[in-house]
């Protein structure tokens, strides 16, 4: 199945629709190297924006369409990815994010995205929780960089 | 006693001859790529020793019998890890602060920094470490120095004690802030090897690699035996280029061409091996005594090479002329370029073999770290090499049966290796950093990094830390 990790996410986000905080963990993320349970925390201090209580519920990212936030995530993408990806994201070190081919097929979903930035894949893709970078601004640079895309 | 002398006492002892059996590539098809298969290894493990390193760039053993690892941390320091697996609080050596003016060590590039650290073959006795550091007093200028242990404080070289005891070995200037090398190390033969990259930028604008008028690009090899009111080191007599530059009256007749062609002016009498990119990495064999290096590449194809422990140095790996067995500058698979010297056993490419390649899914990475010798886990007299970028670990070896060498991918892990070393008791160790290019804040300011053993899945112990891995066996 195309996405099939995506199938990683639990209906009960979906079937609640809100976004109250006991459904803060319906979707299960996995480690991208070897699929085993990851478990999403929050760095010292950080606070859990609405659309990373929504993202956690739904494997929704709420800042496609959100100018403001795409901005952000421009300078997020220029501070931490473009090194690797290139500004334009066609990849130089790191691979192409603006191609049907990933390296991680995962990546196709904003839920396997998340999770390679997050928790670092292999080698000198190294994990963004690591460097502090925190949910949300990972959720706005999942945003711009699929904005890269179109 | 000589490599060549041990090397035979050794098989002698072990009634067998395996080095026998092995030899260079004659060509590059003959050159082991991944894919193949080292016949006997296990599955292996990277179990945790100890965590919290700054950048951890180097690890070292004392062979004293004490067990003790000593990891160096690129900005300056050396750190003690016991039998145990505790880190001790106060480092062995500290070079941050043997400069009242402020530290000894220039970081402000990834590759910059104290690399490693080596402990002379009678450190029981003399109490001598040698340390290989980029310099900032020296304008990032690479030195070797030494440091003498007090036998009253063996983990801790006090500052006051590191400034005492302190004698400068070698001062090579730097006029790039990359391709330093890094790795020190003594041979069986008691001299110590120091692997010096090409001096920097990128394609060897110096031509370092072919020159012999400079220590770059090369693996130099030093007595350091030497009266410390004498001179710094002494240039062994049987080093290949010892007397290439030695003065002498001209003669034009009754001299084979052989003998005009030993003649190279300028030539340095350290000089081991030359044709080297980066030789951040190097390993001997304890066993056979054979060596190993671990050749950084440039943008398409990482190196493996090996020396038998019979070897009389001289050997020319071909930068910049080759890297790996294609040509450099690398245009794709018709490309046509002699082979310079002598071919490496283990290749392995970037994700973009060449110019415009297809990028490849499976088997590739970008800096090869050396990290040991293997004579366990079903490996005999395997490499393995850690990649910096995609953290795979490779093993190489001489597979007896087909009668050529192998590379085959034991697994790839979530780490970027940077060093390696086998500990007392022939298990091989690993570090990893945080400190990609692209992503170094600073020597204390990155992610910290680990110590690591190399174990057998079936031998790693109940309750211990492993590293996540997909595993390839």
């Amino acid at each position: 199945m195309k996405f099939g990790h995506f199938q990683a996410i639990v209906l009960a986000g979906l079937a609640f629709g809100g976004l109250a905080s006991a459904e803060a963990q319906s979707v299960v993320f996995k480690h991208p190297l070897d699929d085993s349970p990851l478990e999403v925390k929050l760095l010292p201090g950080e606070k859990e924006s609405d659309a990373v209580k929504e993202f956690h519920a739904t494997g929704r990212v709420r800042y496609h369409t959100d100018a403001m936030a795409l901005s952000e995530g421009k300078e997020l993408y220029e501070r931490h990815c473009q090194s690797c990806h290139l500004p334009d994201g066609s990849g130089r070190l790191g691979p192409s994010l603006i191609t049907d081919d990933w390296k991680y097929k995962r990546v196709a979903t904003d839920v396997g995205m998340f999770e390679v930035i997050y928790a670092g894949a292999a080698g000198a893709m190294q994990s963004f929780f690591r460097r502090g970078l925190t949910q949300d601004e990972t959720l706005k640079i999942i945003a711009y960089t699929r904005a890269l895309k179109k | 006693m000589t490599r060549t002398k041990l090397a035979v006492l050794v098989s002698a002892l072990l009634l067998v001859s395996p080095t026998l059996a092995q030899q260079l590539p004659k060509s590059p098809a003959e050159v082991a790529n991944p894919g193949g298969k080292i016949s006997g290894a296990q599955k292996l493990a990277l179990v945790k020793v100890a965590d919290g390193f700054n950048d951890p760039v180097g690890v070292s053993v004392a062979n004293d019998g004490s067990g003790r690892i000593f990891v160096v941390e690129r900005v300056g320091r050396v750190k003690v890890v016991g039998k145990d697996g505790k880190v001790l609080p106060k480092p062995f050596l500290d070079l941050t602060k043997t400069n009242p003016l402020g530290t000894e060590v220039q970081t402000g590039f990834v590759e910059q920094g104290l690399w490693s650290i080596a402990f002379h073959p009678k450190f029981r006795e003399n109490g001598h470490v040698y340390v290989h550091f980029a310099s900032l007093p020296f304008n990032g200028a690479s030195i070797v120095s030494r440091y003498t242990v007090d036998t009253a404080s063996p983990n801790e070289i006090t500052t006051e004690r590191a400034n005492k005891t302190v004698k400068v070995i070698m001062n090579i200037p730097q006029p790039y802030y990359n391709h330093y090398g890094g790795m020190i190390a003594f041979g069986p033969d008691g001299k110590l090897y120091i692997g010096k990259g090409d001096a920097g930028w990128e394609g060897d604008p110096l031509d370092a690699g072919q020159r012999l008028d400079v220590h770059w690009g090369k693996m130099l090899r030093i007595d350091v035996d030497t009266p410390d009111d004498d001179v710094a080191y002494a240039v062994p007599k049987d080093n290949p280029f010892a007397k290439a530059d030695k003065p002498q009256m001209m003669s034009l007749f009754g001299i084979t061409e052989q003998g005009f062609s030993a003649i190279k002016i300028g030539s340095r009498p350290e000089i081991w091996a030359y044709g080297l990119r980066n030789p951040y990495m190097f390993h001997f064999d304890k066993r056979s005594g054979d060596l190993f290096i671990a050749d950084v590449g440039q943008n398409h194809w990482e190196e493996i090479n090996w020396q038998p422990a019979s070897s009389k140095g001289g050997e020319n790996y071909g930068w910049k002329h080759n890297q790996a067995s294609k040509c450099h500058p690398h245009q794709g698979p018709n490309e046509k370029c002699p082979i310079v010297g002598v071919l490496p056993v283990a290749e392995y490419p970037h994700e973009e073999p060449y110019p415009g390649a297809p990028k490849l899914k499976d088997n590739f990475g970008c800096s090869a770290q050396g990290l040991g010798v293997a004579n366990y886990a079903g490996m005999e007299k395997v490499y393995l090499v850690g990649d910096w970028c995609s953290g795979r670990l490779w093993g190489v070896g001489w597979d007896k049966s087909a009668n050529k060498w192998q590379m085959e991918e034991f697994l790839q892990a979530s780490l970027q290796f940077t060093a390696g070393q086998v500990d007392e008791d022939g298990n091989v160790l690993a570090v990893n950093c945080y400190c990609f290019y692209t992503d170094d804040k600073g020597p204390t300011a990155n992610p910290v990094g680990a110590l690591w053993r190399i174990l057998p899945v079936d031998k790693v112990p109940a309750g211990a830390e492993v590293a996540k891995v997909v595993s390839k066996k």
